[in-house]
């Protein structure tokens, strides 16, 4: 779900097409902004006590570049265009990136421009900015980005907030807007654990046959399709240089596993079980198996490929979490 | 390296009056910034704390010697400098940086204590530009600016911030002395009168602008012949310098015999323990009193602005008949001045009486080729007999003196007044201004119980119009001064005096426009705009006033082209422009591929190039592909085809054959 911002400035009409809801653009003094404040009224009072003309005027002309700074400093981020979407899932632990957006095509220039997530929650905002890049935009047109963002945990991440800021070109005053981010990242459970994949049987079932690549005979190749097992390529063809090949299996048979809910019941943890769970999903992946997942609640049927692989690890990110986003 | 360049631009005119070391400490350190990227070890010691404390340290003692304090003007300069060098030497945070440049700000705004000229003003506004564009280029994280673009933003934020400045500077509401005392030494640049006068000591306030005081009258403005403002009076020679006698209180009795001026004074800060009052008071202000030789003493120095009123009498009459102060009014040094004595003793040995002998020495002064200069002749020996028999050039304090030691040579009384001469009507204000510039020295020569002391100013004798029309006509033309090179040729010469001339009106302006905009310009600058405003309202308006001016600057800003940031589309254009020059009409509805079409179909020759160019533009249009820029630019640049004419020309003459 992609969504977009523009700070501060009514949205351009037939920009893009995409909703583009506006944000209030902040700004205040930094730190540095404030002690060249201090500094401007000592040398303010420097230039009444001396009665020294060029005093005054060097004061007068520090003070007016101090207002003109604020004017620069918000047209810096006034009218950007921000748009943010979801991340691609990875696992728990890696670093989830945020697809974004800076659409500058309808300004001028804009520098030094960072971005990184901002929880509400003051106390969460030092662990969660930890490992956040400073993403530095010098920009012309469009620009992509990734937001870099560090997971931790299974389920649903979402940066929350972002906040967007920039102290160009003084660095006495820094602008700033919230991006309420509703993109997310699903990231995935940590795979991990110590027990071997369970024991496999082997079904023959009369319905699959034909074209189905089954796991009994071989019967022939086909040319490679995304989702198939890497362990069904026929790596001699390929070292042959003839191309990708498929072996073809009969379909009178094939091994199956259903990963059960109740064959991680000695450990006491859920996310250990789901982790485990989560290694089990990917190495039946990486042995070429058909699996299905069974968790308390739901349960997934027999298949194999990448795509099943996302669904199943997907529903052991989504176990007992919100889904309403 | 933005910053180093800053900092040593601002550093650089502080050297002129900070002490020797400390400037070479400074540029040490600076010089220590660029051999440290070099070498690692020196560069870990300087990094050290213990380096850092030992410089302060060796700043903080240096300092303290030189001035015996760390605080005032020169020691806090000096100060200033030196640990702006510290703090380039470890700029390694961020708050190192800014910092740094304050310093930077700081050191500008010191020099202006020392010196505000116009030069100097303008060297300083290029200062505060490279400070601006230090700072543009540390907040330029990832350094996408080139130089050119980081001084244009400079320039830039300047400008707009110029309108601001301007508009505080007559709006600010001015509070007219110091907040709190003024360290002492920030007095110690200022030029004025002081309680000894030895030869130059005078004409060398003569170059100087600085405004001694000011003077409203309450009826007309004196004839300015009579404008004589009475400073220290002078008693003692050692044949060379002229000191005052200590103060004594007055026994003089005044007769005074013309109505009274009153008038008010708006004295400088002088550091000095007198005031200046028009010849001559009878009373003295508050907090001063009237000694011996009518001199007005104040008890403290005078070291801020002061105001105060006064009433004098220009015909009077000072009858005095302290017998040792007739005896100190004829003392003159062993040994000194032979000839000039034997000279006035020449005289009174003629017969002459005290009268006579006045005269007599002010018709030398005036028949004999002596002339009025700035810049007389070195002295060596003896600078009054010198001065009297060999050079016969000087300026006031050379007559007055010479004439005093004729005098007392020859038995009269007599003393050397300095003080001012004249003055500037401000037609505006119609008040006085007395430059340092017209600095004076004259005499009194004691002429009897019943005429008592009696001014003689022998400089008028010399050239009368110091005195009737002031200094600036006083001095004659050859001695302005002339740079070398430009005597010889008139035309040359007459160009050098336009520009002196020009130069000198600007600075006048700049003077009195600029360094001189004080409470009293500001209400008449308001005035004149119809505007009566006490300071409440004055700020209000400024504030309104500079409010209204930032909404301008802010809609210019906001609302820039985007067309100038867009290089492909600015290419593109040219191209199009190109095209309608080779007879292609150029319709501003027809997007690129069919302006293509219908040109490659005008000029069949170059439809390939006009397809190439029109498709890389759709790239970098339409495809996002900004990489082929560059690709479109030297497309369009090569893109010169020669002109339908001569094309038809050639075909045609090809046709014929």
């Amino acid at each position: 779900m992609a969504e977009s911002i523009i700070l501060e400035q009514k949205p351009v009409p037939g920009l893009a097409g995409i909703n583009v809801s506006r944000k209030r653009l902040y700004i205040f003094p930094t730190r540095h902004g404030i002690v060249f404040g201090i500094m401007l009224a000592v040398m303010m009072m420097g230039a009444i006590n001396y009665t020294n003309s060029m005093a005054y005027m060097l004061t007068f002309l520090l003070i007016s570049l101090f207002l003109v700074c604020i004017l620069h400093t918000y047209r810096n981020l006034r009218g950007l265009i921000v748009s943010t979407n979801n991340a691609r899932s990875v696992f728990a632990g890696e670093i989830a990136e945020f697809p974004i957006i800076f659409d500058n095509r309808n300004s001028s220039q804009r520098s030094s421009i960072s971005i990184h997530p901002w929880p509400i929650r003051r106390k969460r905002r030092k662990t969660q900015q930890k490992g956040v890049e400073y993403s530095r935009i010098g920009m012309e047109q469009l620009y992509r980005d990734v937001l870099p963002v560090q997971t931790t945990n299974r389920g649903y991440l979402k940066p929350e907030r972002l906040r967007i800021h920039s102290t160009f070109p003084l660095g006495l005053f820094r602008a700033w807007s919230y991006l309420n981010c509703k993109s997310f990242c699903l990231v995935f459970p940590k795979p991990e654990g110590d027990l071997k994949l369970p024991y496999f049987t082997e079904y023959t079932t009369q319905d699959q046959k034909g074209e189905q690549t089954g796991t009994d005979d071989f019967i022939g190749f086909r040319h490679y399709r995304p989702g198939d097992s890497i362990r069904n390529i026929d790596w001699k063809v390929l070292a042959r240089e003839q191309g990708v090949m498929v072996k073809k299996f009969s379909g009178s048979g094939s091994r199956q596993l259903i990963l059960h809910w109740d064959q991680t019941s000695h450990l006491e943890d859920v996310e250990k079980k789901i982790s485990q769970l989560a290694l089990w999903v990917i190495r039946a992946e990486q042995n070429g198996l058909r699996y299905g997942i069974v968790l308390p609640d739901i349960k997934l049927d027999l298949d194999h490929g990448e795509k099943h692989q996302l669904t199943c690890l997907g529903m052991l990110a989504e176990y007992g979490q919100d889904k309403n986003i | 390296m933005w910053l180093s360049a800053a900092i040593a631009m601002t550093v650089l005119p502080h050297t002129l009056h900070i002490p020797f070391w400390a400037s070479i400490l400074f540029f040490g350190l600076f010089s220590l910034r660029f051999i440290l990227s070099n070498n690692s070890i020196i560069k870990y010691f300087v990094s050290t704390y213990f380096f850092r404390i030992l410089i302060g340290g060796i700043i903080f003692a240096g300092v303290f010697t030189t001035f015996g304090t760390v605080v005032g003007r020169d020691a806090g300069v000096t100060l200033l400098v030196l640990l702006g060098g510290l703090k380039l030497l470890e700029v390694n945070s961020e708050r190192d940086y800014f910092i740094s440049t304050y310093i930077g700000f700081l050191l500008i705004l010191t020099n202006f204590f020392y010196t505000q000229t116009l030069p100097t003003s303008i060297y300083m506004a290029i200062a505060v530009i490279i400070l601006i564009a230090a700072l543009v280029s540390f907040n330029d994280r990832d350094k996408t600016l080139n130089l050119q673009r980081r001084l244009r933003t400079a320039s830039i934020l300047f400008l707009q911030a110029l309108p601001l400045m301007l508009l505080m500077f007559l709006l600010f509401p001015r509070i007219s002395g110091p907040l709190w005392g003024i360290p002492k030494d920030a007095l110690s640049g200022i030029s004025g009168i002081d309680d000894e006068m030895s030869p130059g000591s005078i004409s060398e306030l003569i170059l100087s602008d600085d405004i001694a005081f000011r003077v409203s009258f309450a009826e007309n403005i004196p004839d300015k012949s009579t404008l004589y403002w009475r400073g220290p009076v002078l008693w003692y020679t050692d044949g060379y310098k002229w000191v005052p006698d200590r103060p004594k209180d007055s026994d003089t009795e005044i007769i005074t015999r013309s109505d009274p001026v009153n008038y008010t004074v708006t004295l400088e800060p002088t550091d000095k323990n007198w005031l200046f009052s028009l010849d001559v008071p009878r009373e003295a202000p508050n907090d001063s009193y009237l000694g011996h030789d009518m001199q007005l003493r104040t008890r403290k120095p005078v070291v801020r602005r002061i105001r105060y009123e006064m009433t004098s009498y220009p015909q009077y009459a000072l009858l005095s008949n302290n017998q040792e102060d007739l005896d100190n009014a004829l003392q003159l040094p062993g040994n000194y001045h032979p000839k000039t004595i034997a000279l006035a003793r020449s005289w009174r040995q003629q017969g002459l009486d005290d009268m006579e002998i006045v005269q007599k020495a002010l018709t030398l002064f005036n028949e004999e080729s002596y002339y009025y200069t700035l810049i007389p002749p070195l002295f060596i020996d003896d600078s009054i007999d010198e001065f009297m028999f060999e050079s016969k050039q000087g300026f006031c304090e050379h007559y007055a003196a010479a004439f005093t030691v004729l005098m007392r040579a020859a038995g009269i009384p007599t003393r050397v007044v300095t003080g001012y001469q004249g003055g500037t009507v401000n037609p505006v204000g119609q008040y006085l201004i007395v430059h340092q510039r017209d600095a004076h020295a004259w005499t009194e020569v004691w002429l009897g119980k019943d005429r008592g002391w009696v001014r003689i100013d022998p400089t008028s004798a010399v050239s009368p119009s110091r005195v009737t029309d002031g200094i600036e006509s006083a001095i004659p033309d050859s001695l302005i001064r002339v740079p070398l090179g430009f005597y010889n040729n008139s035309f040359t010469r007459q160009i050098w005096e336009r520009m002196s001339n020009t130069f000198d009106a600007i600075n006048n302006r700049w003077n009195q426009w600029v360094l001189g905009y004080d409470r009293n310009r500001q209400r008449l600058l308001l005035s004149r705009l119809g505007l009566d405003l006490n300071r409440r309202e004055l700020m209000v308006g400024m504030i309104i006033v500079i409010s209204i001016c930032m909404i301008i600057i802010g809609y210019g800003l906001f609302n820039q082209s985007r067309v100038s940031t867009d290089k492909a589309r600015k290419y593109y254009n040219k191209f199009r422009k190109k095209l309608s020059k080779k007879g292609i009409p150029i319709f501003d509805h027809e997007g690129p591929q069919a302006l293509a079409h219908r040109a490659g179909r005008i000029r069949a020759d170059l439809a390939d190039r006009i397809d190439q160019i029109t498709e890389t533009y759709i790239q970098i249009r339409y495809q996002n592909n900004l990489l082929k820029t560059k690709q479109l630019i030297s497309q369009i640049a090569l893109f010169k085809p020669k002109n339908p004419e001569l094309i038809n020309f050639v075909a045609k003459f090809l046709h014929i054959t």
